[in-house]
């Protein structure tokens, strides 16, 4: 008997399978739980939905969250093209070495990392020493345990994937274009704008989209950056988890995680292919 | 893009043949173990310093003795309870070791079983508050809560909690997170120096509520705070006497007190995994734990003070921790069951007051 | 001031900014205290040493690599499918696979990690090696979709017509036409598996067994108990690991293509 498949579900069969068995079964299993009392005879109930939604202080964490992963996003996507712009422009031989320093955050563990960044941001630290020697503060400034320093931090561990998506698009996109623009009397801005940037629009699509998403549900950076007064939703699905064993509010606090972050990117989505479609009938 | 597709592969090759050469060795190891078909536990315990010592005193000899396989799982407290708690039914884990609080936990979701008292004979031999929840796990060793202070920083030695609100150190003091258990019990430690319980707590949240101002920072956790006393952000802070140990040891200059209000017990404590095959020899590993000499050795290392009534410590070590029945029965000791039960709400109250 | 040189000096700024906690990590290594201090007190070797000596980092570490290795080539196989099947077909209930390959990013893997250990042990599953290639795979493997998918999306269809217009297999284009055309992205989405996978910690917190550990669990676990400079000498020698094999290999590439 032969059965006949479209080639497209072919080639989703074995990432199908991967993602049922390891992902959608096991966290099917915790999700479900949230629809009951967290008590073992627990009864249905919807109590820790609405008890999410109708807490000022979780909205807040929700918001929070979603905001930090926003400007994160944006930082990391002005700073990440700059970079990625310049290493795909630099001479050849000098490419690989540049790429392979700006993936070395990623190499070390993020505890001595953030080591690093208390050093740098702390009360006694490098800024606050610089800032009060030179005189342009009077009290140290706190950026450590704030959501600033969480999104400098953040920056720093996502820039590299930034690039890693962005480098690829800008280094095989096709020179003569931008040479031809500037030909015909554009100003480098000029070219930059009207020519390179949309032409990168998948990779900045696909940048932002990636830098948001692990930045809403980073754990460590935010707890040991942000700390506890800077509680975001990973950090309290962790505490629930963890500390609380109370396993069916933090999968519906990850549910709504979920189901907020995809309805984002799907305007989002919606957004981009709107512009990416005016900016090809330029 | 060649060269460095290359230079990927070429970086991979080299790692799957070391990695499957290391992998080799150890099935080598495996096959010659399971020949001698001794007795498997797992055990779990908390890393560094601590686990290391455990291995020398504990582990190590009670494989000989009974001539058993013992592996350690680095697991905390909180992930210990986790872990246990997704693997209801069917534990990895043997025994498991708890920091203090977590027990309590643990024995009402039903995760833990009470020990065979036929074969924990050692129980006996420990201090009669040192036996946390009648039927389970005892203590095999004990710490302090008190304070924890910078030595060159702070001048006078603190005596009272009241010295954390000290103009002095204003701006430097470490205030404990309620999701760590020492920052759960200083809270509660707050509700008590002003007249409130575990049943009352309000006088407590206002009392942190009053040194929020002189913190430098809230603490989530205790590499967080060693950090934090290395880099003299933090010259003061409620910890315990277990840390203060272990960071002084480091080289750090940190001292520790006990206030005169009282500090906190905190009782380190095994129980066996509810469902596990082993459970004789779980209940053999507790019991060799609770050994006085065992106890010794490891509160020389580790500065947990001993729970048996047959141990001597060292007079050096006796100068440095707290140790003994007297000072043990004078720490306050607190209601799990009621924090426990109120854990939940205290945390939410708790995040709200702390978060901007 | 040119605008290239305005360029240049915003991105030493921006690797400035990248280096600076590596170099403050670096600079604790060589403390000669037994705690994470800066600036470092004295100057040793010392953590080094141990590190080295102390033997017990390395099977941890050998773990580490041998799941990454794994992880990364079948997430960059299944991935690279995904990625055709998305933007090379149209179906039906395509925004859900979107949806779905992206999904393991946005749920905090601690639910996963939990969700999985409750899985595996239904299935009686304990062996940690498997527990955590499926898991890393699953890590990983938006991180290929997204990077190839950005690619494929630029290559125009056209050329993959032209080949099967010649006369090439559907099979033959993706090995000959496809692929070679979205290296890059390939590239980039096996450096993310890599990683993503090499620096893992909180779904290995749960799938670990008592005998097999990574090496991000061990850096966690002493942590806890000894937090000393050994783990900054650790990431030190991952970093200058990394730089030398880097280097070494582009040498040792550019002088094979030579001939």
């Amino acid at each position: 008997m032969k059965l006949k498949l479209s080639p497209h579900w072919i080639l989703l069969i074995p990432g199908m399978a991967m993602m049922l068995f390891f992902f959608i079964v096991p966290l099917g299993q915790i999700f479900i739980i949230s629809f009951f009392k967290s008590q073992p005879d627990g009864a249905f109930t919807l109590e820790n939905y609405s008890k999410f939604l109708t807490d000022s202080h979780y909205l807040k964490i929700l918001w929070r969250t979603i905001w930090i992963g926003f400007v994160t996003s944006i930082v990391c996507l002005v700073l990440g093209y700059f970079l990625s712009y310049g290493i795909a422009r630099a001479k050849a031989k000098y490419q690989n070495f540049l790429l392979l320093l700006v993936i070395l955050p990623l190499l070390t563990s993020a505890v001595v990392r953030n080591f690093g960044w208390m050093v740098i941001m702390g009360k006694k630290g490098l800024i606050n020493e610089t800032l009060l020697a030179l005189h342009i503060i009077s009290s140290p400034i706190e950026i450590l345990y704030t959501p600033l320093g969480v999104i400098i931090a953040m920056t720093h561990v996502l820039l590299p994937f930034m690039v890693l998506v962005l480098y690829p698009i800008l280094s095989s996109m096709d020179l003569n274009i931008e040479h031809a623009s500037e030909n015909l009397g554009a100003s480098p801005f000029k070219t930059f704008w009207l020519v390179t940037i949309p032409l990168s629009l998948p990779g900045i699509f696909a940048g932002t989209l990636l830098v948001f998403s692990i930045a809403i549900s980073f754990y460590i950076t935010p707890a040991l950056i942000g700390g506890p007064k800077v509680p975001v939703m990973a950090t309290e699905i962790y505490n629930q988890t963890m500390n609380l064993l109370n396993w069916s509010y933090a999968s519906s606090i990850a549910v709504i995680l979920l189901i907020a972050v995809l309805l984002i990117i799907s305007i989002y989505n919606k957004m981009l292919s709107k512009v990416s479609n005016q900016g090809g009938g330029l | 893009m060649k060269k460095i597709s290359r230079l990927l592969m070429l970086m991979m090759a080299s790692m799957l043949i070391l990695a499957a050469c290391s992998k080799d060795d150890k099935e080598e190891g495996n096959s010659s173990n399971e020949a001698s078909e001794k007795r498997k536990l797992v055990v779990s315990s908390f890393g560094g310093d601590y686990e290391a010592a455990q291995m020398e005193v504990l582990v190590k000899p009670f494989e000989e003795e009974f001539n058993a396989e013992v592996e350690v799982v680095t697991l905390y407290s909180a992930d210990a309870l986790a872990r246990i708690k997704a693997q209801k039914g069917s534990p990895e884990i043997d025994v498991v070791q708890f920091s203090g609080g977590q027990e309590i936990q643990a024995i009402n979701e039903e995760l833990v079983e009470e020990i065979d008292s036929s074969i924990v004979k050692n129980i006996s031999g420990i201090y009669e508050s040192a036996v946390l929840e009648e039927g389970y796990g005892p203590a095999m060793a004990f710490d302090a809560l008190g304070i924890l202070y910078n030595i060159d920083l702070v001048k006078d030695v603190p005596t009272s909690w009241k010295d954390l609100w000290k103009e002095e150190y204003k701006g430097n003091v470490g205030v404990i997170d309620i999701s760590n258990t020492f920052g759960l019990q200083f809270l509660v430690m707050n509700a008590l120096l002003n007249e409130g319980n575990e049943d009352n707590i309000d006088p407590g949240f206002s009392s942190i509520e009053t040194l929020l101002p002189h913190a430098s920072s809230i603490v989530g956790t205790t590499p967080d705070l060693g950090n934090l006393f290395a880099q003299e952000e933090v010259v003061i802070a409620p910890y315990d006497s277990g840390y203060a140990f272990n960071f002084s040891k480091q080289g750090q200059p940190i001292g520790f007190s006990i206030p005169e209000e009282g500090g906190m017990a905190i009782f380190i404590n095994m129980q066996v995994v509810k469902g596990t095959k082993n459970s004789e020899l779980a209940n053999e590993f507790i019991n060799y734990s609770l050994r006085p000499e065992v106890q010794k050795a490891f509160a020389e290392k580790t500065g947990f003070s001993p729970t048996n009534k047959d141990v001597k410590i060292s007079v050096d070590l006796a100068e440095v921790i707290p140790h003994g029945e007297e000072v043990m029965d004078s720490l306050i000791k607190l209601d799990w069951n009621t924090i426990n039960e109120n854990k939940a709400e205290w945390t939410e109250r708790w995040s709200k007051l702390i978060s901007q | 001031m040119k605008p290239i040189s305005v360029f240049r000096i915003i991105n030493l700024f921006i690797f400035a900014f990248l280096m600076a906690p590596l170099v403050i990590v670096i600079a604790t290594s060589f403390s000669n205290t037994s705690y994470l201090t800066f600036p470092p007190k004295g100057f040793s070797f010392k953590w080094y040493e141990y590190v080295i000596s102390d033997g017990r980092y390395l099977e941890p570490l050998l773990n580490s690599l041998l799941v990454a290795v794994i992880a990364t080539i079948i997430s960059l196989i299944i991935g690279t499918m995904v990625s055709i099947a998305v933007v090379r077909y149209r179906f039906k209930l395509k925004g859900m696979v979107n949806s779905l390959f992206l999904a393991p990013l946005i749920v905090p893997s601690l639910l996963l990690g939990i969700g999985l250990l409750m899985f595996f042990s239904k299935l009686g599953i304990t062996d940690a090696y498997i527990r955590l290639i499926a898991a890393h795979c699953v890590l990983t493997i938006p991180y290929v979709v997204r990077s190839v998918v950005a690619s494929l999306g630029k290559i125009n269809p056209s050329i993959e017509e032209a080949s099967r217009i010649l006369g090439a297999s559907p099979l033959k284009t993706v090995f000959l036409v496809t692929l070679p055309l979205i290296k890059p992205a390939l590239i980039a989405g096996g450096f993310f598996a890599f990683i993503i996978s090499f620096d893992e910690l909180v779904v290995g917190l749960f799938l670990t067994s008592s005998s097999v550990t990574t090496l991000p669990l061990l850096i966690y676990s002493d942590i806890q108990f000894n937090l000393n400079p050994s783990i900054s000498a650790i990431s030190s020698l991952l970093i200058i690991g990394t730089i030398i094999i880097g280097v070494v290999g582009m040498k040792f590439i550019d002088k094979k293509n030579l001939y």
